[in-house]
């Protein structure tokens, strides 16, 4: 096997080490660091590679397996630097990469069912979202529900990882080699209606986009334009968004929809239905009920399953993780927490198509206002 | 030991939360019914850029709270609804006769009419017990200084000569009580189509 530096390099972008960082727990320089990194040089002696292990909690094997796969920056190429800086770019895109390398050795070789495509030319993102409706099977005008099932089905690749980085909530990418597999690549533990839009919003960038000369304000506005019309079309907002919008019009239809407030506000918007001043005096009736961080309204957030089903289909219900693990050569725990974010077949009782929990009846608990204490003294008899 | 006299069975508080749960089918609808109602009436001194009006405010709340609580939905939950002088609107649900007022500072307004007056004179009766007089409750509404709805509570009010209530309690709001359906979430595997990418297929 031919060394690669690019193991180096995933392994301490994975850990959120700096080349600095690096450098001091193995003795070296940085720049040392970074001609190691470089892929070309033979492999360095083995006393250096046991420093970076330790320090990077690899094994040692992981870094004598020859390159890992290709893995573009895909959508993460339109983030605004602001947003995303270059460090937890690396991070995700590192982490992304080895959960797809674990997903290609599981599938061992056999070619994913693809059935999305890219459009060969420009298209409306509108136009775009209707056709792609059409194209995935859904009904033009109804909620979509199980997203991520039937983007699954479809031969999209969903992963998930552990990584908590504000303002990060997912990115895509087409695989390289043939054929090229779309993927969408989430944080874990958003909620429901969040990660519906992003689902949304990267199969824009997936069935749309090209990461090359593109402004990417514009490709981000166009993925939202797809997003808004793929989750909510405007025929039937016309019909559903009737004036007066109120909070819990709001409410009623994000628990219709799986949309957030505040995008079915700027839906609303965005067709018409309402002026910006409306919308402002919305965000703000959201704001003083605390609504704009932590909406009310709870949408079940879907978790992807292709990763665990594989692992099942060899191993059995219960994979160990070792296993797991011994394929990539990576921590045990690293792969414990890549697999915790996807769903096992445990995660289907039979029993939850029977019985579907039922909603919440009667109101939240809440104090008894003590009257006696502000009412002595304010009204005379 | 615990008390179990008559008095700590219905203290304010268990008395607040019990009747406000039994209720709460209703509440929830008055809760929809008014936040609209405010929109409407709020939207109507802005288009017509009219003074605002405490008084003609609150009667063309109830105004249209009368409407949104049409003979639909009083036949689906079970409720009736009257229409009283001056705009005035109660409703029958339960065992309860319910009002619904502009509060005044998180309080029933002051007893001024001979219908108030009535109402402040309730029955406390253990709910449901066999052989009571309805209960009179209000539910008033608070709004903030741009005229959007800020809050709604249920009160039991009195007239002794001292306090106008024997216990207010908050309304939430229906959102907070909604959730999303499971429908979102996956209750399906993926076929068997899985099963071919690692090999099984064809062999």
């Amino acid at each position: 096997m031919i060394f690669s530096g690019e193991r180096i390099r995933q392994a301490r972008e994975i850990t959120g080490l700096t080349q600095i960082e690096l450098a001091e727990a193995v003795g070296v320089n940085q720049s040392t660091i970074a001609r190691l990194e470089s892929d070309g040089f033979d492999e360095p002696e083995n006393a250096y590679l046991q420093a970076i292990a330790l320090r990077t909690t690899f094994p040692l094997t992981f870094f004598k397996q020859g390159r890992p796969p290709e893995f573009a920056l895909g959508s993460l190429l339109f983030r605004k630097r602001k947003s995303l800086d270059r460090d937890d770019k690396a991070r995700i895109r590192q982490t992304a990469r080895l959960a797809f390398e674990l997903v290609e050795k599981l599938a061992r070789s056999r070619q994913p069912d693809i059935q999305v495509k890219r459009f060969p030319t420009k298209i409306d993102p509108v136009k775009a979202a209707i056709v792609t409706r059409d194209n995935l099977g859904l009904s033009p005008d109804t909620p979509v529900y199980r997203l991520m099932r039937t983007l699954e089905k479809n031969g999209v690749l969903v992963l998930s990882l552990p990584v908590a980085i504000p303002k990060y909530d997912a990115f895509s990418l087409w695989s390289d080699g043939e054929p090229r597999q779309p993927l969408i690549v989430l944080s874990a533990n958003k909620p429901g209606d969040r990660v519906r839009f992003s689902l949304s919003h990267e199969l824009a960038h997936l069935l749309m986009h090209h990461p090359v000369t593109v402004g990417s304000a514009v490709v981000e506005e166009e993925a939202n334009h797809f997003a808004a019309e793929f989750l909510l079309p405007a025929e039937a907002m016309k019909r559903e968004l009737l004036l007066p919008i109120t909070l819990t019009h709001l409410a009623q239809l994000k628990a219709r929809w799986g949309v957030s407030m505040q995008a079915l506000i700027m839906r609303a918007l965005a067709l018409n239905l309402i002026t910006v001043r409306q919308t402002k005096r919305l965000f703000m009736m959201l704001s003083a009920k605390g609504w704009r961080t932590a909406e009310p309204v709870s949408i079940p957030a879907e978790k992807p399953r292709r990763l665990r089903k594989l692992a099942e289909a060899i191993y059995g219900p219960a994979p160990e993780i070792q296993e797991l693990a011994s394929l990539v050569h990576a921590p045990a725990k690293l792969v414990r927490q890549i697999v915790d974010c996807h769903a096992g077949r445990d995660d289907f009782p039979s029993s939850s198509r029977t019985t579907p929990t039922p909603p919440p009846r009667g109101p939240v608990p809440s104090k008894v206002i003590d009257f006696q204490a502000r009412r002595y003294g304010r009204r005379s008899k | 030991m615990v008390d179990k006299s008559p008095d700590a069975l219905h203290a304010p508080e268990d008395d607040a939360t019990a009747t406000r749960t039994l209720l709460w089918p209703l509440l929830a609808l008055l809760y929809q019914g008014i936040e609209q109602a405010i929109e409407k009436v709020r939207t109507h001194f802005s288009d017509h850029v009219l003074m605002y009006s405490p008084y003609a405010f609150s009667n063309l709340v109830r105004c249209h709270l009368h409407d949104f609580l049409g003979p639909a939905k009083a036949g689906a939950l079970g409720f009736k609804v009257w229409r009283l002088p001056l705009d005035g609107i109660e409703l029958d649900y339960k065992g309860c006769w319910i009002k619904a007022w502009k509060g005044d500072d998180e309080l029933p307004p002051p007893r001024s009419g001979t219908n108030e007056e009535y109402c402040y004179q309730p029955s406390l009766f253990p709910l449901g017990a066999p052989g009571a007089p309805p209960r009179r409750l209000v539910v008033t509404w608070e709004l903030n200084g741009d005229m959007s709805l800020k809050a709604l509570f249920l009160i039991c009010p009195k007239w002794d000569g001292a306090e106008d209530v024997h216990w207010i309690v908050d309304i939430p709001h229906p959102a907070t009580t909604m959730s999303g359906g499971e429908h979102f979430a996956s209750s399906d595997d993926l076929d068997d189509e899985t099963q071919s990418q690692t090999g099984t297929k064809g062999q």
